[in-house]
């Protein structure tokens, strides 16, 4: 007559050693020298898949649109609606770059580098001769680490630490690791990260913290004036827009009041962005076709 | 064990195209269901390699891991003390 479950000695102890060593080894692979190695080939196995799903995802598009109207419909709608995105942050850094050019002129003349990326009604190219465009492989909203994958990597001297844009001018985080062909950005709003901001026209010095999705939250005094629809920029020669004033909660008994930040960039509509190679010497910006 | 492979091709493609708490749905589901399920550990690894980073404290690098090792022995408890499935996983031996 057989045992009932977990009642034969045998069998939970050679179940119960192969569970500590699964567990051991798992945990060898994550805190050895091994692990880049690791992600490497991980990474490796699944661009395939990210690019068979992306590739799925363009036929799905083209059919479900072509069933409307034509293909040339399709694809000039889908190019149209990316400019859209990528000028609605312009206008953002726009009010920025006003406020910065007031500042300046207030005091001296001073050069700074801001350039846009270009765009045409097919293809979005970087700007600058350090920037490089990349094809968003892995989104954000798939990982609980808020991470990125980006189809760019050492092989176009990308290096840990350089900084991630949308094509609209808008600062999303930084490269973290570095593969060949890949490279993981973490974004500033991944949760419990913290950044120092520039806040609204005042400047005022604020340290934002990650709350995911492209959102911030900050704790200030109460008397600090702050409106909805002030930007929040990373402190540098060049302005660089991070966030917008979203909300702002405040309470008569609490002499702070919290601030809500949104990017103006859509995380989960994510499909481009380009790297700041900073101070490198490297090739000419890439450009990407939107449509394909 | 048919239901099992398709689970485990489920989630290996969920990893890279599913919002991480639909993944980590479907592999506690898997845990109850199925007899000692240790892909929990494995896809978490995969889950970890993959997008963690590499630097950082063990919450930015290497949670997914730890959670998957504590709830693999939580729910082996769990399917002990209440004996859960207990003849469909007699039947397995």
């Amino acid at each position: 007559m057989k045992k009932p479950y977990l009642q034969n000695r045998e069998t939970v102890r050679w179940y119960q050693s192969w569970s500590v060593i699964l567990m051991l080894l798992a945990l060898a692979a994550l805190f050895s020298p091994v692990r880049p190695y690791l992600s490497q080939t991980v990474l490796a196995v699944a661009q395939p898949f990210w690019a068979t799903g992306k590739f799925l995802g363009a036929v799905y598009n083209s059919f479900s649109i072509g069933i409307k109207g034509t293909k040339t419909l399709a694809d000039e709608n889908q190019a149209l609606r990316s400019r859209q995105t990528i000028l609605e942050e312009q206008l953002h850094m726009v009010t920025l770059l006003a406020n910065e050019n007031n500042d300046l002129k207030a005091l001296l003349s001073r050069v700074t580098d801001t350039t846009f990326a270009s765009t045409t009604s097919d293809t979005l190219c970087a700007p600058g001769d350090h920037a490089i465009g990349a094809i968003v492989l892995s989104a954000p909203r798939e990982s609980y680490y808020s991470s990125m994958i980006i189809d760019v990597g050492s092989r176009d001297m990308v290096l840990p630490g350089d900084m991630v844009y949308s094509f609209g001018g808008t600062v999303l985080g930084e490269v973290r690791d570095v593969y060949t062909t890949t490279a993981r950005v973490i974004l500033y709003s991944a949760a419990q990260v913290s950044t120092t901001v520039f806040l609204g026209p005042t400047h005022v010095s604020v340290t934002v913290v990650g709350d995911g999705d492209g959102t911030f939250i900050a704790k200030l005094p109460r008397d600090v004036a702050v409106k909805i629809g002030d930007e929040a920029s990373l402190p540098s020669v060049r302005p660089t827009l991070l966030a917008f004033v979203q909300s702002i909660k405040k309470d008569e008994a609490n002499p702070f009041q919290t601030i809500y930040f949104k990017s103006p960039v859509n995380f989960r509509s994510l499909k481009w962005v380009y790297v700041n190679r900073t101070s490198r010497l490297v090739t000419s910006p890439r450009c990407l076709r939107v449509t394909s | 064990m048919l239901a099992r492979y398709f689970l485990d091709i489920g989630v290996l493609l969920g990893i890279f195209f599913a919002p991480w708490w639909l993944v980590a749905g479907a592999v506690l589901a898997g845990g109850f269901i199925f007899s000692t399920y240790y892909e929990i550990i494995f896809f978490a690894v995969i889950y970890d390699v993959l997008y963690a980073s590499t630097t950082g404290t063990v919450w930015h690098t290497s949670v997914y891991t730890i959670y998957s090792i504590i709830a693999f022995v939580l729910i082996r408890m769990l399917r002990y003390n209440f004996n859960l499935h207990e003849k469909k996983i007699t039947r397995q031996w």
